[in-house]
């Protein structure tokens, strides 16, 4: 199952850093992120396609539940919002689509296997 | 108000929180502050490396409740700060690390003692700030002390360059945003789940954790517990929540818990975890933890509640409304209750070891039972840390500072440190072992050069003796790098750092031992010779559940 989490945040010293670490250092693994700086320059916009590990053997407990994840990102300081926009049965990286319209759209390759990342500046 | 420098500014607002000590160590590229300090309002101690000063904050914080400061210059001061700042990261614990940085233009550049300590720490604080303007201070000194003792405490790293300390401006202390700041209460819906469960347990087990004394609510829960009167276990760090000798309090749970709370456990009906959060030395193999409860989970930290276990009623927010919420009679559990009680009746340790070296489970009980409701006990890890959570006897959670989460050595002396600088109306006991002692033995300094009344009860069984536990249960006694048998004479050791200390060989000599630890004033080293072959009991096998427990102890 991998989803797509839709973040809000603050412009800060190693934010983004901050962000793809605590999701990725917690269960989850990242497939592809899209970010993009407000005009203002005050906040990015994040989404970040993941999926949780599979702890190994996987008969002694299950992946991390994807439904957590929104309340792990919303601890960091500087994240004002944080919402799973999408959330799909386990499919080849990029193509689980995203369920809302009011969700900002990745520009094209940020869902590619392999987890590339781009961070547009307006 | 004056132009002032940067470091002054951070002197001011160090004072405006309220510290009263900081614990640090100066070098090049925290200079400024260093000069700045002199005549401030609070003390500062001078730790002997910069991982005893992070332990000594660690420990201030712990027992106090108010945030811990420690300080250290840029490069390998900041390193050496990473395991106090990992420790209460792991632990919950609020400090604020102040490091100094090369300067602005220097950094990326590869300049003496530049370290990304940002970076390093990233995964490890709950937040921090590298300060490119000195403009920004105020908030920055403000926001760290305001999110290390929010919501879930944590470390915040404020992280300095030279050229932010020495420039001058107009800065002006923001106005303080004061404790009162409480978590979101929790949901009228899950409160009324959680209700419904309870009224449908028949075989409820209260699972309390270190959360609840840090969202000082231990009176809500004690309430809860008189009012419902459900058995209860405790983690390791939330030992005290309930006093041990509260008769519901059923002991510690996991890995060297009590066999009555890991069974009680096991066939409950409905596990309420409060201020926990489902560790692997609490539960075991997580798939075979209380197998036939559902769960009601209760937490400051919304990200907690379902992270490792499915929570029937997920009650994320302020606990102490939802425990008095919670708080009425179940007649419905009384046999069970009975049988739980039984249970710790029927599995009460013993202690009546036959031969007459020192019984280490029984010279601690001894310490807790003679020690007063003002004693604060400080450990190191591995089996002395397990003994003393299994036999000391708490009655409040800040009375036991333990490294729980990261389990790191070397922990224990330099909290006492703090601890005993905090609080300074409590007798401070640290109880340490061989191995973990010497990790952070520089620190006997500290204790001399402040005369700081912290007692050292330390266990010697000449080897790392937790590992060597394993070694012998679990990879065929096959011993590996565990000998310290060429350890350094203690007391001698001691009396070079001016601390007076003696020497206990026999059981017999416990009780006058005892009498000094806890009547003589000044700092004191114990040095308690033990069997190397001496074991933890009970004890979870790795990939079993906490059913399948090993007792080879005479004391069950």
């Amino acid at each position: 199952m991998s989803a797509t989490l839709y973040v809000r945040l603050k412009k800060a010293e190693g934010c983004l850093v901050r962000l793809l670490g605590q999701i990725g250092r917690r269960g989850y693994d990242v497939l592809a992120v899209s970010a993009k700086l407000s005009a203002d320059r005050r906040v990015f916009e994040v989404l970040v396609e993941c999926e949780p590990f599979m702890p190994v053997p996987p008969a002694l407990q299950q992946p991390r539940p994807i439904e957590v994840l929104p309340s792990l990102v919303r601890k960091l300081i500087e994240v004002e919002t944080a919402e799973l926009r999408s959330v799909a049965p386990k499919g080849p990286p990029g193509e689980s689509g995203n369920g809302s319209d009011a969700a900002p759209k990745p520009k094209a390759g940020a869902g590619k296997a392999g987890g590339e990342m781009h961070f547009l500046e307006d | 108000m004056p132009e002032m420098s940067g470091a002054s500014f951070v002197c001011r607002a160090l004072e405006s929180e309220g510290v009263d000590y900081i614990f640090g160590y100066p070098g090049g590229a925290i200079m400024p502050f260093y000069d700045a300090i002199v005549g401030a309002t609070f003390k500062h101690i001078l730790a002997r490396h910069e991982q005893g000063a992070a332990f000594a904050a660690n420990g201030y914080a712990r027992a106090s409740g108010r945030v811990g400061v420690c300080v250290a210059t840029s490069g390998p001061g900041t390193t050496n700060l990473v395991t106090g700042i990992a420790d209460a990261f792991m632990d919950s614990v609020p400090i604020v690390a102040i490091t100094g940085q090369v300067r602005s233009h220097l950094i990326g550049t590869d300049a003496f003692q530049e370290v990304d300590i940002f970076g390093i720490t990233l995964p490890i604080v709950k937040h921090s700030f590298l300060v490119r303007n000195v403009n920004d201070l105020p908030y920055v000194m403000r926001e760290a002390f305001r999110i290390a003792r929010s919501g879930r405490p944590g470390p915040v790293l404020v992280d300095i360059p030279r050229d932010i300390q020495e420039a001058k401006a107009d800065l002006r202390l923001l106005p303080r945003i004061h404790d009162e700041e409480r978590p979101p209460a929790p949901s009228k819906e899950s409160l009324e789940r959680a209700a419904q469960l309870l009224r449908e347990s028949r075989k409820p087990i209260v699972y309390a954790g270190g959360g609840v004394g840090m969202a000082s609510a231990i009176e809500e829960f004690r309430g809860f517990i008189k009012a419902t009167q459900i058995p209860t276990v405790h983690t390791l760090k939330g030992l005290g929540t309930l006093p041990y000798n509260d008769p519901l309090f059923l002991g510690m749970l996991g890995m060297h818990g009590f066999k009555q709370s890991n069974l009680a456990v096991q066939e409950c009906d409905l596990l309420i975890c409060i201020g926990a959060r489902f560790d692997d030395r609490a539960t075991g193999v997580l798939s075979k933890f209380a197998p036939n409860a559902k769960v009601i989970h209760m937490d400051v930290d919304a990200s907690e509640v379902g992270k490792l276990r499915k929570a029937e009623a997920g009650i994320a927010g302020d606990i102490r409304p939802a425990l008095k919420a919670l708080s009425f009679p179940l007649p419905q559990i009384a046999e069970w209750r009975e049988a739980c009680l039984k249970s710790k009746t029927d599995y009460a340790w013993k202690y009546n070891a036959p031969g007459d070296g020192v019984y280490v489970p029984a010279m601690l009980k001894e310490l807790g039972d003679r020690a007063d409701d003002k004693t604060i006990i400080t450990c190191d890890v591995g089996q002395h840390q397990m003994w003393v959570a299994q036999h000391y006897g708490f009655r409040r959670p800040e009375h036991h500072l333990t490294s729980g989460g990261s389990g790191a050595m070397g922990f224990g002396l330099p909290a006492a440190i703090g601890a005993a600088l905090s609080r300074p109306d409590c007798r401070v006991i640290c109880v340490s072992g061989d191995g973990s002692i010497m990790m952070n033995i520089q620190e006997m300094a500290t204790l001399k050069r402040y005369n700081i009344p912290v007692k050292i009860l330390l266990v010697d069984n000449q080897a790392l003796g937790m590992v060597r536990q394993w070694q012998e249960l679990f990879f065929a006694k096959k011993y590996s790098e565990i000998d310290l048998s060429d350890n350094p004479d203690f007391v001698r050791l001691s009396e070079a750092f001016g601390i007076p200390a003696f020497f206990v060989r026999e059981r017999k000599d416990v009780p006058r031992a005892i009498d000094r630890l806890l009547n003589e004033r000044g700092p004191l080293l114990a040095h308690v010779s033990i069997e190397q072959a001496a074991n933890v009991w009970p004890l979870v096998p790795p990939a079993k559940s906490n059913a399948e427990m090993e007792i080879r102890d005479h004391n069950k």
